[in-house]
């Protein structure tokens, strides 16, 4: 049966090659797509865990929702060496975040000041696209150097050495402020937040009246695929640890749960439209298969003649769309990896300013598209692929397993 | 004796014939008007028979294959085969009973294109499920039989008209039926091919025993049968037997 529907599959060679070309190409454009994209959700899901810290946050409960430093984690750096303590945490990062207004002699501009612990920070800046441009990043000589993004800077009309007031609410509600002067300004590159500002942690505590309290404890895992797992165990320590203070473990899902909804909706735009431009082959595929079913009536009755059953010649059919899909797929497969190869490598580059958005704290930019091979959505593609383009057949299979053999063979009369 | 003759006549314990057409008629409705294609038929044909049907066209010689062959329905009556009514058999029971129980030969030989002699003559065989190994020995011998061994590997459109008709013969043999059921086999071949070709079907059959019905109006056929069925208007005009001499 499968040597008949090989053969069968190659007698109009080039109808066959047509239709089979429009397979491999929508198959080969499906997994490209899916691969880029996939890439973009990485590049999402990348910059939300480093912008919140790693890929599981301690804070009080309620903070994510509100920023008000009213929910804290009270003597924080203790806190993060006992979660440090656990073996999938490779790095607990305090962290003081607060929402303020920054104000010099000339200006005022808002800004989100992060208070951040310099030492368990080696690499803030990288990770939120930012660099030195001037003076020294939180001098441990100068306590009360603050570090302004360049835009803010700009904003407030200032240079090093310049005098800014922070003003804020401390945690009872209270307006506070806090003298500081500029020690570093930093550039922000494509992708960084413009209207940041750094303080030592402790500066941070001091000026917004908490103590020894932090807002957050970024952890960063060693594998973040593993932070639902790791969620409630850390959560059971915390709460073991804390049982009074209302603390919430939270995976970045959870802190930003904006960004895992534009995922969904992007991943489900993405194959809505893939999935229509297929349904166009899977048309194509399905008339080929008629076509050739209606001009083999002869040959299908004189199966039947012969003692194949309905089914069998149903069968015989949807073997000959088995093999087509096979094969064309298998091209297509190879069109796609080298198109992946290809994108991974050099990219494609969608302008200068890219996909630029933000979704809460998360600031995305991709300024060049890459490909991402994700084993998953290769998966979902070849077996939605495969399952149309079978489906495709099931009419056709099904009209030939209708014949009769008599009328069928009539037409050789 | 064959296998399948051996299983034809286990069913048809009791049975006095291997086919046995009682009072069919199958009626085709053309408009307001009923054609009767065959008109309260009774015949029956015996293990080993070779049985030419004759009569001009319309005369319903090739509807009474189609009902003995399960590939038609009676409108009435009832076809019973080694013992078995095949006259209500479904799509799926019918092509189960052919598989095992009948060969077909057909006037325009009716190979399958993308296959090779070999492989034409293999397919019911396979459909069959019969080792490979048997396969190969079973379809091989025949073909040596015909004489079309060399070229086994030859697709039909390598093959002359009378080469086509002889692997159609293969395939319709190779199955083991315990019926051929051959529809005007000779009528697309010249004289001489189609003498050679019923010699040969001949020398089959005396070789395994098996039923041979031929649909006929070629004088070729007729000169060779050792039974001639009459029919005319669906109906059956004469049943005459002659010696094997003539």
């Amino acid at each position: 049966m499968w040597i008949l529907a090989w053969r069968n599959l190659w007698r109009h060679r080039r109808r066959t090659v047509i239709v089979g070309s429009a397979i491999a190409a929508s198959y080969a454009l499906f997994l490209v797509v899916l691969s880029i994209e996939d890439h973009s959700h990485l590049v999402m899901r990348d910059t939300a865990e480093r912008t919140i810290g790693g890929a599981l946050r301690v804070e009080g409960s309620g903070f994510s929702a509100t920023r008000s430093i009213e929910h804290h984690v009270p003597d924080g750096e203790a806190l993060a060496a006992e979660l440090l303590a656990h073996r999938e945490v490779r790095e607990a990062r305090v962290e003081v975040e607060l929402s303020g207004l920054l104000s010099s002699p000339r200006d005022n501009a808002g800004a989100q000041v992060r208070g951040v612990d310099v030492d368990a920070w080696p690499t803030v800046l990288d990770d939120l696209f930012l660099r030195v441009g001037e003076g020294t990043f939180l001098d441990p000589d100068d306590p009360q150097g603050i570090a302004l993004a360049r835009p803010v800077a700009r904003d407030l009309q200032v240079e090093l050495g310049d005098r800014v007031v922070l003003t804020l609410s401390d945690p009872q509600g209270e307006m506070t402020r806090a003298l500081f002067h500029v020690g570093s300004i930093l550039e922000v590159e494509v992708g960084g937040p413009e209207q940041i500002a750094f303080l030592r942690i402790e500066e941070a505590q001091r000026a917004a009246g908490l103590g020894d309290a932090v807002t957050s404890i970024g952890l960063r895992l060693y594998d973040s695929g593993e932070r639902f797992a790791l969620q409630s165990a850390l959560q059971a320590l915390v709460d073991e640890r804390r049982p009074d203070q209302g603390l919430a473990v939270l995976t970045w899902d959870e802190v930003v749960p904006d960004l895992i909804a534009i995922i969904e909706i992007d991943r489900a735009f993405t194959l809505i439209m893939l999935s229509l431009v297929f349904l166009v082959v899977v048309f194509a595929i399905a008339n080929t298969m008629m076509m050739s079913v209606m001009e083999r009536t002869r040959e299908l009755g004189l199966l039947g003649a012969l003692g194949l059953g309905p089914w069998a010649t149903a069968r015989l059919v949807l073997y000959e769309s088995v093999a087509k899909s096979a094969v064309f797929m298998g091209i297509g497969l190879l069109i796609a990896l080298a198109g992946h190869a290809a994108i991974s490598r050099w990219g494609i580059p969608i302008g200068e300013a890219g996909f630029d958005y933000d979704v809460g704290d998360v600031h995305i930019v991709e300024p060049v598209l890459y490909s991402h091979m994700n084993p998953e959505s290769w998966l979902f593609a070849s077996l939605l692929i495969f399952g149309l383009t079978t489906l495709a057949a099931l009419h056709p299979a099904v009209r030939a397993a209708r014949l009769q053999p008599t009328e069928a063979m009539r037409q050789w009369k | 004796m064959t296998e399948t003759k051996k299983r034809a006549a286990g069913e048809g314990r009791g049975q006095d014939h291997l086919i046995d057409v009682r009072g069919v008629s199958r009626v085709y409705e053309q408009g307001l008007s009923k054609v009767y294609a065959l008109d309260d038929v009774s015949v029956h044909f015996d293990s080993g028979e070779f049985t030419a049907i004759a009569g001009p066209s319309g005369s319903g010689k090739t509807t009474l294959l189609n009902v003995i062959g399960a590939l038609d329905r009676p409108t009435k009556g009832d076809v019973r085969v080694a013992g078995r009514s095949i006259g209500s058999l479904g799509k799926s029971e019918g092509a189960a009973f052919r598989l095992q129980n009948v060969g077909f030969v057909f006037q325009a030989y009716n190979l399958l294109p993308v296959l090779s002699g070999y492989e034409n003559a293999e397919f019911t065989v396979s459909l069959q499920k019969v080792s490979p190994k048997q396969r190969r020995e079973r379809v091989m011998a025949l073909l040596d039989r015909v004489g079309l061994a060399e070229k086994a590997h030859r697709r039909p459109n390598e093959l002359s008209g009378g080469e086509q008709q002889r692997v159609a013969v293969v395939r319709a043999l190779a199955s083991r039926p315990s019926i051929v059921l051959a529809d005007e086999p000779t009528a697309n071949l010249d004289h001489k091919t189609g003498e050679a070709l019923l010699d040969l079907m001949l020398e089959l059959q005396r070789e395994h025993g098996t039923t041979f019905l031929f649909s006929t109006h070629d004088p070729v056929v007729i000169d060779r049968a050792r039974r001639i069925v009459r029919m005319d208007s669906g109906q059956i005009a004469a049943d005459e037997r002659q010696s094997e001499a003539a």
